[in-house]
Parts: C-alpha cells; sequence; structure tokens
C-alpha cells in the first residue's frame, strides 16, 4: 500500500491519551500518523520526535492542511472535546473522540447528524468495549444461549479524585458522564437500547450515589450500583447473567466463565499487544470502519453514544 | 521470579484441568436442560422404527437412553437386525416383517421413524401417511426423485401429518450457536459460506450441506453448478447405490454464494466450514471439535464445539418436538430443496459444470437416482 492510499491520521492532543493512540495506530500498516497538534508546542513536539512526524504545532488546522491528513484523533482536554469535535467535522475529517464527546446527549446527537451529513465516521474512543475480556464475555454468553441480564458494580471514590484536583471541578461534578460511562455504556453494548429506567440516587458522603434497575428492549434486565464511598478495592464488576453460563469480570481486565455444574475457566486480559488494554483492537476499528464506511462492532459512533449519555442522565 | 514461575505453572494446571471440563460442559448442560423439559412436560415418546441399519440403531440408542421413552416396535427385512438391536439394548422390541400389520401397530401419538435408504423412502412413507399416521422422522434424502418428493409434500398436507427430516443440524444447540453468533453482529453479514467435507457423496452428505446453509443463509438456492468425481467409489450400503463426489458452487437468492467441497482426493474428512461475513469470519472445525470467530478488531475467539455428543442431542430434540406436534425445524419442503439441489449437481456435471437454474423443470423432475 502506497503513502497516498493510507489514512493520513493527525493526533490533537499530545497528553498521556495522544501519546497512547499514536501508539496503538502506529500498529496499523494502513495507517500512516502524518501530524500532531496540541497546546503546548513542547508537548506536540514530544510527540513528534517519538514517532518521527515532520509536522507539528499549535493550531490542528494548520497541521491538518500541511499534512493533508484525513482523520484525526481528538484527545483534548475534557471540557474542549465538543467544540473540537465539532470544528474537525467541519474542517472534514473522520474523527475518534475521546470520551465525553459531550456532557448532553442533545449536543452528541447534534455532532452525529453533522458527520452523517459529511459523510463521515465518528467513533467514540469507548476503548473498554474493546477488552478482550468483555469481547470474550459477550460472545460466550451468546454462544451457551441468551443473555438473560446484566450486574454492574460501579463503585467511584469521586471524593478521592476531587481531592486530588486534578481537574477542573466540573470533571468531578460530572464524574458520571467522564469515567462511569465506560461501564454504562457497556451495558448498552451488551443488551442494547433501553426501554424502562427505574432509579434512585441520593448523597452519600461528599458525592451522589446511584442505583438503577434497567429493562432492555432485548428483554434482558440490568442492576446498577455505583456509589462513591463503597469497599471492594473500588473495582468495577460487570455479570452477565446467561443461559447455561455466567461470566463475571472483576475488574474488567480479568473474571471468570462459570458454567452451570459449578466449573469455571478464568480469562483474563490478552496483553500481548503491550499497550493500553483495547486501544490496539479500537484503532483497529476505526481504521475498518473508514473503509466500510460505517462504524464496526464494537465501535460506537456518536449516534450511539448519545442514547449512552441518555441512560447516564436517565440514571 | 518463583512466584512468577508458581503462577505460570497453577494457570497451566487450571487451563488443562478445564480443558477437559470444556470437552463435555457445553453438551451437559444442554443434555441436562433437556431431560428437565421432558420430565416437566412429561413428553414420553413412543417410538416405532422402519429399518434397524446403522442410522436405525443410532435413534434407537438415543431413545433408549432417555427415561420414559420406548421403543415399541421394528420393521426390516432381516429380523436378525431386530433382535440383533434388541440386545444390545436389552429391551424387548417387538418384530414386524409385515407392513401393513407394523403401521397398524402406529398409535396416533406414537412417532414412527424411518431410517432405511433411500429407494424405499417414498414406498414407506406414503404408505405410513395413507394409513394414517400423523408423525413421521424420516431419514435423508428424502427420495430418490423429485416427484417422489412433492407427491410425499402433497400427502403429508392432505393428511394434516407432520413430518420431520433428518437434516440434524437444525437441531444441534451448536449451529443455534452459530446463528446467535452472527446475530451479534460482531462480524457482520454473511457473504460466502465455504465447506469443505472430504471424500463424500452429494445425497449422503451434500443434502446436508445444502440444508444447513439453507438455514444459515436463510434464504433458498438460486442456482448450481458443480463437476461429479468420475471415480464412483461403492458405498457401504450396498453395490446398487450410486452417490458420486465432487464439488459445486451454489448461488442462494439472496447473494449468498457457498461453496461444497466433497472431493474424492480429499481422502481425510475435514469436516471444515468457513462462514465468511461482511467484517471477519467464523471458521467451524467440527471433526476436531473448535469453533473460532476473528473480527474487524482483529481480535480472536474461540470455544470448544461439542459436535459428535450434540448430534444425539439433536435426535432427542427432534423427536421429542415431533412427539409435541411442534412444526419442524426441517420439514419435507426443506428436505427436498436439499435433494433438488443435489440433483442439480448431478444436471450441471452433464453438461460441463454450467450452471443450473432451481426449481429444476422437465423430465428430471421423474427421474429416479440411485441415491443411497
Amino acid at each position: 500500500m502506497t503513502g497516498s492510499d493510507k489514512i493520513r491520521l493527525l493526533i490533537i492532543g499530545a497528553g498521556k491519551m495522544g501519546h497512547e493512540h499514536a501508539n496503538a495506530f502506529s500498529k496499523n500498516i494502513l495507517v500512516e500518523i502524518v501530524a500532531v497538534s496540541s497546546r503546548t508546542s513542547e508537548s506536540a513536539m514530544k510527540l513528534a520526535k517519538r514517532f518521527g512526524l515532520a509536522f507539528y504545532g499549535t493550531d490542528w488546522r494548520e497541521e491538518a492542511r500541511r499534512s493533508n491528513a484525513t482523520a484525526a484523533v481528538i484527545a483534548v482536554p475534557h471540557l474542549l472535546t465538543e467544540k473540537t469535535a465539532e470544528e474537525v467535522l467541519e474542517y472534514g475529517l473522520h474523527i475518534l473522540v475521546e470520551k465525553p464527546v459531550s456532557l448532553h446527549s442533545v449536543g452528541t446527537k447534534a455532532l452525529g447528524r453533522l458527520a452523517e451529513s459529511k459523510g463521515l465516521i465518528a467513533m467514540v474512543a469507548m476503548n473498554r468495549r474493546f477488552y478482550s475480556t468483555v469481547l470474550d464475555a459477550i460472545l460466550t454468553s451468546k454462544y451457551y444461549g441468551n443473555i438473560l441480564a446484566l450486574t454492574v458494580i460501579a463503585p467511584d471514590p469521586v471524593s478521592s479524585y476531587r481531592a486530588e484536583g486534578k481537574y477542573d471541578p466540573i470533571v468531578y461534578d460530572e464524574w458520571f458522564k467522564m469515567n462511569t460511562i465506560h461501564i454504562i455504556d457497556l451495558m448498552r453494548l451488551i443488551a442494547g437500547d433501553v426501554l424502562e429506567v427505574n432509579a434512585i440516587s441520593n448523597k452519600v458522603g461528599y458525592e451522589k450515589s446511584r442505583v438503577a434497575l434497567v429493562k432492555f428492549k432485548s428483554g434482558i434486565s440490568g442492576s446498577f450500583v455505583s456509589i462513591n464511598s463503597m469497599g471492594g478495592m473500588n473495582q468495577w464488576e460487570l455479570i452477565l447473567h446467561g443461559e447455561g453460563v455466567e461470566v463475571r469480570l472483576k475488574p474488567l481486565e480479568r473474571g471468570n466463565i462459570i458454567y452451570a455444574d459449578g466449573s469455571s475457566k478464568p480469562i483474563v486480559i490478552s496483553r500481548k499487544d503491550n499497550m493500553k488494554p483495547g486501544l490496539l483492537a479500537q484503532a483497529n476499528t476505526f481504521v475498518n470502519s473508514i473503509l466500510l464506511g460505517k462504524v464496526c462492532f464494537p465501535g460506537s459512533d456518536l449516534d450511539d453514544h448519545a442514547r449512552t449519555l441518555e441512560l447516564a442522565e436517565l440514571m | 521470579m518463583l512466584a512468577k514461575i508458581k503462577t505460570i505453572i497453577k494457570l497451566i494446571l487450571q487451563r488443562l484441568k478445564v480443558l477437559g471440563k470444556e470437552q463435555n460442559e457445553y453438551y451437559q448442560f444442554k443434555r441436562i436442560k433437556f431431560i428437565e423439559s421432558v420430565k416437566l412436560e412429561k413428553t414420553y415418546v413412543r417410538a416405532h422404527i422402519v429399518g434397524c441399519g446403522a442410522m436405525g440403531r443410532q435413534i434407537a440408542h438415543v431413545i433408549n437412553s432417555i427415561e420414559g421413552w420406548q421403543i415399541v416396535s421394528a420393521f426390516d427385512k432381516n429380523l436378525e437386525s431386530i433382535s440383533k438391536l434388541s440386545l444390545q439394548l436389552n429391551k424387548q422390541i417387538a418384530a414386524s416383517q409385515n407392513l401393513d400389520q407394523f403401521l397398524g401397530g402406529v398409535g396416533k401419538e406414537d412417532v414412527l421413524i424411518i431410517a432405511t435408504t433411500a429407494n424405499s423412502h417414498y414406498d414407506l412413507a406414503s404408505q405410513a401417511l395413507k394409513s394414517g399416521i400423523k408423525k413421521i422422522f424420516i431419514e435423508k434424502p428424502i427420495c430418490t426423485s423429485l416427484a417422489d418428493a412433492e407427491s410425499l409434500i402433497q400427502l403429508a398436507k392432505l393428511n394434516s401429518a407432520t413430518v420431520y427430516v433428518d437434516h440434524l443440524r437444525r437441531w444441534t444447540a451448536t449451529a443455534e450457536s452459530i446463528d446467535r453468533l452472527i446475530r451479534t453482529d460482531s462480524i457482520g453479514k454473511i457473504i460466502t459460506i465455504h465447506y469443505v467435507f472430504g471424500r463424500a457423496g452429494f445425497a449422503m452428505i451434500g443434502t446436508h450441506i445444502f440444508d444447513y446453509c439453507r438455514m444459515l443463509a436463510k434464504s433458498n438456492i438460486m442456482e448450481v453448478r458443480g463437476l461429479l468425481d468420475s471415480i464412483h467409489r461403492p458405498t457401504w450400503r450396498g453395490a446398487e447405490f450410486i452417490d458420486p463426489s465432487g464439488s459445486c458452487e451454489v448461488k442462494m437468492e439472496n447473494g449468498i454464494k457457498v461453496i461444497v467441497d466433497l472431493s474424492d482426493n480429499l481422502e481425510i474428512q475435514q469436516d471444515f466450514l468457513i462462514i465468511f461475513c461482511e467484517r471477519g469470519r467464523l471458521e467451524v472445525d467440527q471433526r476436531n471439535e473448535r469453533i473460532r470467530m476473528i473480527g474487524p478488531s482483529g481480535v480472536e475467539w474461540q470455544k470448544h464445539y461439542p459436535w459428535k455428543e450434540m448430534v444425539n442431542y439433536g435426535l432427542g430434540l427432534s423427536l421429542s418436538e415431533l412427539s409435541r406436534n411442534i412444526p419442524p425445524r426441517c420439514s419435507l419442503i426443506d428436505g427436498k430443496a436439499a435433494l433438488e439441489a443435489t440433483i442439480a449437481v448431478h444436471e450441471s456435471s452433464k453438461i460441463g459444470g454450467n450452471w443450473i437454474q432451481l426449481p429444476l423443470r422437465g423430465k428430471i423432475i421423474n427421474e429416479k437416482f440411485s441415491f443411497a
């Protein structure tokens, strides 16, 4: 494949996630990382040096133009994501955008409509979807029979993070949509669209807690618990209750398949790609989505992500 | 370092221990659930078998293994086959060599199993239907001519009888698993199916594959082209039967393409199926009992695919459903479609492997083949 056939990728945001995404994409032979843009020229240069990029700077438009980019990864600070995504889509690049795209489903839907009107791929970087353990859990459950129910336990020690003060206070106020959204998204990946939600929310300690029962259109029932100061090592837990098999992940990177006779088999996340779990598979899926013209399973496009945000909002 | 080694050894041992469990677990679960449902729904099959050859014996063993089910009587030209079966099952089976008498003994709720060679299917099934038997399980291929197949379909309709055709994959939990996996949309819609079985006849094995592909593709066969091998190997069922091997290509009405290879020079039967989809593929190694899915993200997933045991599970499930008058997963119409595809391969081979449109018309409808 010649240089001109490859997807020419611009990295917007040279922080930790920018580096992680660049590393993942560097493994894909259909991609050429051509440029990086960041808030500071130092950070842009650092990433450019690491990956041997000719174009780097602080103005993504300029870097996109100079490098003839055809796609972009958007890994900017949380509160700049929505605006940046809109601008990049308007410019005309396919995007893989870090979450949360927007703090509201309405905003996300609008971006989805924009992407569609321009015939662009817009995939949200929900990397847990690409964990080998999660895919193993879904496929194994479906192999044995129908998935009957889900249980999600999602402790999030928000007050501890808030005390650290690394981000803008609004990030902690919206932590549910900033981070817990990952496991809410997995519920939708597994069970599909929502029919009904019954939720209780109250303050436990400094932060909000949430307990919800979710009925999905597929017939699957879901239960969700997220309390700030829970015990259990603050590890997320996902249980798929299927016909003849139960799959428990705790944390999401490892778990067990438990069969009807009580025997079990461990599953451990694949680390063969030696990078942050799920990122390589996510990068590959983004590339394939561009080639095929639509976001492939298990990727989440903006419209799909908006429905995940709606579920979070209902909770 | 020592701790690391210990962990690795532990994981290996766990894996080895679990592999053994994995071999049987899925099948055991399905079997337990099946037996539970038999007891809860009080489905007690009373069966009458025609033909105590290999298939008849296999079906009889399945029936015998389920509590409350019984083989009431058997009919075979060779009485010795019936007594041999009786001995094997350690059960008394009423033997008959008078067909009218035998069919007269089949009760309204009983199941008649026709497990003879194809050349006798039409006569046996039509007589059974005319005598008022309502539940029939018939081996494949259903007949040796399309005209006979159509006649059976009409007769079954006229007599309001339920007839199941033994294209067993439709009743195996593993085939349902494949269907569910494809419906997850993780690799998209089916584009092409490749089935390499190995040396086998189109009537004996090809009919199973054609039916299976119709089930997977959820579509009818539109066109067939194929070439039969010039080598004709005698089947173990008898020298009078002719069922050549070969290979063929099939186009389904919905655009899915199927390639089936039963070539004579594939001496070892591979029984390997690849379902190519829009964004990945599913590989089913029935011989080695593994299933593997490869998706667009490059992630692989594999599992044990308990085929051999599922065949018996499928037999039990099909007889249970038949006795409860559940509409067949594989009807006479499906059986006829599989037969028609087989005959189309023969026709195509005669004209140098050119495409043959289905449904077949003209003289070929009445032509009788020497399928076993």
